[in-house]
């Protein structure tokens, strides 16, 4: 059984939001229509995490991150890989250069402009474990669960300089940008607002306590959901900085572990459900859409128009894979 | 006569600086939480070059720490027969429930504290661990404790206690059903003494309990079952005004037992994970807990005579037996310290806050202690108007006591320590990863 917790500040937006998704977007109509999925394709692993840019595809399996040519959607290639010493927590693909958070390695620049050979630029040890990284322009923000947010000049790939920190009270989890807004989260609660347009040393604009245990964090234009404790929780950010907090969604197992953002729909992996597909269109009333059963707990999800790319696995970094579904 | 006042005199003064001076360090952070009387003769500074008087290696991985009576120095350690994942500094999460990678040699040492030498070392048992730990604990992290005659020592992976005589040999022994704490991270929880009494608090996420054994043969005299899931932390017997008590933090309750094992007061509220220890100062008894990923990481200043349930109903911030309570400032694994009118609480992420030890107003808040220090885990000590914070990169931060955080030395040591030092004598006697330090001034003895 689905359950929605309404914020009563929420509602204005909601209805701004839902009227500008009923004129502009064609996702209201996947209600009436909701879209199942085939699977057309696999990608061996091992497998954690996935991101999408244009034909390209960047899959992370334990210490491995493996570009992908997603050209024929339904039949990837792998073209090369770069392997860390430490465990990948996440990446940020900016152009041919990808960010990966690596653990005790801490953060690490690899320029992947020749797709066959991958190779490091530069990179940075932090404090504690790095577990994802986020860019405003030649800056890095690092999720690091020592120190909380590591701020990184990456201007110099090749030699990242540490400028300061911001501690985070609880572990940092994860952090995410946009434009010049950053959004970094902790567990067990808190949701921390940064404006990297601001001069002097970074603060927060704006912290509060959100979702129970936040994992992740997903933004696109006017939203962000946050993933974990079993729930989804979404914000918008229609000012973005001043987040205001709008519908808790638990998916119907309670278990989302990972999220993508796509216009106003949120593709969640889920550990028991596989694939879980929520319709933000009309964020007031948010909709279950018809996902995908996985025969494995799934651990990411990446989307595009057409294709749903979920890595599942059962346990262990050094095993999984990834489904490539097709929206038909 | 006047000869025989100024003897009288030289020798009260004597008297006097030999008794300021910190003689035993029988337990856990010493007879005083941390605070060791003021003395001059004690090190500020010292690093692998300089005031070390003695380095004696240990084999194995243990952080139990030191204690000291008299020349002996006693600590414990987990000889492994194979090669073991080495501990990595800092927090962390999935890296934990790391299997032995080998069967292991529990081992009792008494080092010689003039001489560093190993006077002897004793074999309780060899065997694989049937538990799990977290890959930063070690299977010997439980502090031995001492009473001049025997040391006692407890070893909750395997679940030995110990009883030896100052020449290593068994005076008796017990066992234990040893059970996986919750999330599987080991023990750590250390012993307590108490006259004729051995406290042990063994709680795991079977069958929690707390027993009070006699000393002088290991015969149980009582034993009361807990509601608690794993702690860490080292029951305080606390003699205040009203009574003497055992103090006992846990996840699911702080609670309070007589002598005789009889339930006294409980206390909710506390942290998921509970490792400091508590401890009195100010007819107040100090109980924290702190697991950052956690909601609740609280302080608490309770004063003597409490009865039945004191948990701070909605809204309240203290309560007839609770003087203070703080939300966040509990730690992880450090234990605080109350140094004269202070109370300081060294975040296990490398920042240092002080609050008044009476009210728990805030003096100053989070200090960064170092932008490129790791984790703290050994808990703060403090002696001639300073405290000393212990980084596990081996750094020794020296901040100045008082109402304004000012940093006045670093001192460092080549390895990871996690242990807390014991302080006494005019020396500092400090496990690393490997081995153990004496340090003192220069051209002490």
């Amino acid at each position: 059984m689905n359950s929605f917790i309404m914020n009563r500040r929420w509602m204005p937006r909601l209805l701004t939001l839902a009227a500008l998704a009923i004129t502009t977007m064609p996702g209201a109509l996947f209600a009436q229509a909701p879209p199942a999925y085939t699977m057309v394709g696999r990608i061996p692993g091992p497998a954690n995490l996935i991101e999408i840019d244009g034909s390209r595809g960047y899959l992370v399996g334990g210490k491995t991150l493996t570009v992908l040519d997603l050209s024929n959607p339904a039949a990837p290639q792998k073209l090369g890989s770069y392997s860390f010493p430490e465990k990948i927590w996440g990446i940020r693909v900016v152009g041919q250069t990808v960010y990966c958070a690596a653990d005790f390695y801490g953060l690490g620049i690899v320029d992947v402009s020749n797709p066959k050979s991958p190779s490091l630029r530069g990179s940075i040890k932090l404090p504690g474990q790095a577990k994802n990284v986020a860019l405003v322009g030649t800056t890095a923000l690092v999720a690091d669960h020592m120190s909380g947010l590591d701020i990184i000049d990456v201007s110099n790939a090749a030699k990242p300089i540490k400028k300061e920190s911001f501690f985070l009270e609880g572990y940092a989890r994860d952090v995410a940008s946009i434009g010049s807004m950053a959004y970094a989260i902790d567990a067990p609660a808190g949701l921390y607002t940064f404006d990297l347009s601001k001069q002097g040393p970074v603060e927060p604009v704006a912290s509060e306590q959100s979702a129970r245990a936040p994992a992740s964090i997903e933004l696109s234009k006017g939203l962000a959901v946050l993933v974990g404790g079993g729930m989804l929780q979404v914000y918008d950010l229609s000012k973005p900085m001043a987040p205001v907090k709008g519908p808790t969604l638990k998916t119907p197992s309670g278990q989302p572990v990972r999220a993508t953002l796509l216009g106003s729909r949120v593709f969640v992996a889920d550990r028991r459900d596989g694939l879980q597909v929520v319709d933000l269109s009309t964020p007031s009333a948010p909709s279950f859409l018809p996902g995908f059963k996985s025969p494995q707990p799934a651990r990411d999800v990446a989307a595009t128009d057409q294709y749903v790319y979920l890595v599942v696995g059962a346990a262990g970094e050094d095993e999984g894979e990834v489904l490539v579904l097709k929206r038909s | 006569m006047r000869r025989a006042a100024l003897l009288t005199c030289g020798l009260l003064l004597a008297i006097s600086g030999i008794s300021a001076q910190q003689a035993q360090w029988p337990q856990f952070r010493g007879p005083n939480a941390g605070v060791i009387p003021d003395d001059p003769a004690l090190p500020d500074t010292w690093s692998e070059t300089q005031n070390i008087v003695w380095k004696t290696p240990i084999p194995g991985l243990g952080w139990s720490s030191p204690i000291v009576w008299d020349d002996h120095i006693f600590l414990t350690t987990a000889i492994s027969d194979a090669n073991e994942k080495p501990p990595a500094p800092g927090l962390y999460d999935e890296h934990d429930h790391v299997k032995a990678a080998g069967p292991q040699r529990w081992v009792v040492y008494d080092v010689e504290f003039n001489t560093g030498r190993i006077r002897w070392q004793r074999e309780l048992k060899h065997g694989l661990p049937p538990l799990l730990r977290h890959v930063k604990n070690s299977y010997a992290s439980e502090t031995a404790v001492t009473d001049g005659e025997r040391v006692y020592v407890y070893f909750g992976t395997i679940g030995l206690i110990t009883a030896l005589d100052f020449k290593g040999n068994v005076v008796w022994s017990k066992e234990i059903t040893p059970l996986n704490t919750q999330v599987e991270l080991g023990t750590g929880s250390s012993p307590a003494l108490y006259k004729d009494r051995l406290i042990v608090v063994h709680d795991n996420a079977t069958q929690s309990e707390i027993m009070a054994l006699d000393k002088t043969t290991g015969k149980e005299i009582w034993r009361i079952d807990r509601d608690e899931t794993g702690n860490w932390s080292t029951p305080l017997v606390w003699e205040n005004d009203v009574r003497t008590e055992i103090i006992t933090t846990g996840t699911r309750r702080v609670r309070s037992y007589d002598l005789d094992g009889k339930l006294l007061w409980e206390l909710r509220g506390m942290s998921s994970l509970t490792i400091p220890s508590p401890f009195s100062k100010f007819g107040l008894v100090y109980i924290s807990s702190g697991y950052p990923g956690g909601e609740l990481r609280p302080v608490y200043a309770v004063r003597p005579g409490a009865r039945g349930d004191i948990s701070l109903k909605e809204g309240e911030t203290s309560n007839e037996y609770i003087a203070w309570h703080q939300p966040f400032l509990g730690t992880y694994n450090t234990s605080a310290l109350v140094y004269g009118n202070y109370y300081y609480t060294l975040l296990d992420r490398g920042f240092l806050m002080c609050h008044d030890a009476r009210t728990g107003k805030q003096i100053y808040g989070r200090q960064r202690i170092s932008p490129e220090s790791g984790g703290y885990t050994a808990s703060p000590w403090a002696y001639n108007g300073r405290i000393f914070l212990l980084s596990e990169d081996g750094d020794t931060f020296v901040v100045q006591a008082g109402p304004e955080y000012k940093i006045i030395g670093k001192n460092t040591l080549d390895q990871m320590p996690l242990a807390t030092p014991a302080v006494l004598r005019g020396s500092i006697i400090m496990r690393t990863q490997s081995n153990l330090y004496r340090i003192a001034r220069q051209g002490r003895p």
